[in-house]
């Protein structure tokens, strides 16, 4: 079987976003169709990310379970892909933490595979396009100091107020991706 | 990963899916008891709120936990019946219905019943095209239920003006509907 081309995907994420409104709705009989085309996008993506087996396959579990927990919450004016992505990029996040502090790897392994195949930049701009709807709800003030550089500030005292502001502001962040995506 | 544990998964994921909606449906509990107890507060008797309560929150939670556009009429419902209960309630303790005929509130009554029936089957039918019919008129039932709220103050009369307006608009705006609605979900 030949691997699906960017068309077959853009039909595929078309559907899997139809199917999931429909079940998001109360529909059961997506069920099946969301599952058989989540499954393979998420199984994929965490695969891309932690490259082993068992640590994927954990990451992808957890993610779809926590897609299906979420629904009631799921914005159906978002793509359900990148929505799902979302999720999927924090049970990532999750897998490798708990990598680390077993020290079961000595490699640091990246959220997005360095290898740019075309569903690698897909799916790096579906998490950038989903971190950019993320900042959208910020302020105009809070995003200009996560933007800015360093501890801006001559004095200890400013850059230590700046310190506070920035995490004030990765705060915010944080709520805000909690509430769009249920995880932070 | 093997076929059994893949059966596994989904039936683990279905039942994560059905919790979700439990949840999501038990959301309008907390929309539907302040009104209740609001009402209790202002004057209505204590069975008559209970009694609503018993009757809207078990059919409100239902048909959002069964969805496909009949949980959203339900959730429209609770709101419009919930304002306009709180209407009457707050016009009887500003001592309003007094000031005018019965006739007059009545009829007041009849045309915000007609305004909140047209607004409902609007509602339904911007999100959905088929079954609009069906849904309006769950939303008018469930809005004329919470209306009863403000039965014991204003009087049966209000609530059945309200109620029977209510639901003839969202009956006539649902028929309406089909030919402003295409492209909606089904």
């Amino acid at each position: 079987m030949s691997a699906p081309t960017t068309p077959d995907r853009r039909e595929e994420r078309r559907r899997l976003h139809a199917a999931m409104v429909r079940f998001a709705d109360g529909d059961r009989s997506a069920f099946d169709e969301v599952f058989s085309l989540l499954w393979p996008i998420l199984r994929a993506f965490t695969i891309r990310a932690l490259r082993t087996e068992a640590d994927s396959e954990d990451a992808a579990q957890a993610a779809l379970l926590k897609v299906f927990s979420r629904i009631g919450d799921y914005d159906r004016t978002r793509d359900a892909g990148t929505w799902a992505l979302a999720i999927a990029s924090y049970e990532i996040m999750t897998v490798m933490k708990r990598r680390s502090r077993r020290r079961e790897t000595a490699d640091p392994v990246e959220v997005v595979a360095t290898a740019a195949g075309p569903e690698d930049v897909a799916m790096a701009n579906e998490l950038r396009a989903a971190m950019e709807h993320a900042l959208g709800h910020l302020s105009e003030e809070d995003l200009a100091v996560l933007h800015a550089e360093g501890a801006l500030g001559s004095t200890p005292t400013e850059k230590a107020a700046h310190r506070k502001r920035r995490q004030r502001a990765v705060d915010k962040l944080k709520s805000v991706w909690r509430r769009l995506y249920g995880t932070a | 990963m093997e076929p059994l544990e893949m059966r596994s998964l989904q039936a683990h994921a279905l039942r994560a899916y059905e919790w979700s909606r439990w949840r999501a449906a038990l959301r309008v509990v907390a929309v539907i008891l302040p009104v209740v107890l609001l009402s209790a507060l202002l004057g209505t008797s204590v069975e008559l709120c209970a009694c609503t309560a018993v009757l809207v929150i078990p059919v409100a939670v239902m048909l959002r936990w069964y969805g496909q556009g009949f949980g959203n009429a339900a959730t429209h419902g609770v709101l419009v019946g919930g304002a306009a209960a709180m209407g009457v309630l707050v016009a009887c303790e500003a001592g309003l219905l007094g000031v005018f005929a019965r006739g007059v509130v009545v009829a007041a009554c009849a045309c915000c019943g007609l305004v909140a029936g047209i607004a409902l089957a609007r509602w339904v039918a911007l999100e959905h095209r088929e079954r609009v019919g069906a849904r309006a008129l769950t939303a008018a039932g469930v809005a004329s239920a919470m209306m009863s709220l403000g039965c014991a103050e204003g009087g049966f009369a209000l609530v059945a003006a309200f109620g029977i307006a209510t639901t003839l608009a969202a009956g006539v705006g649902a028929l309406l509907a089909p030919a402003t609605s295409i492209g909606r979900q089904p």
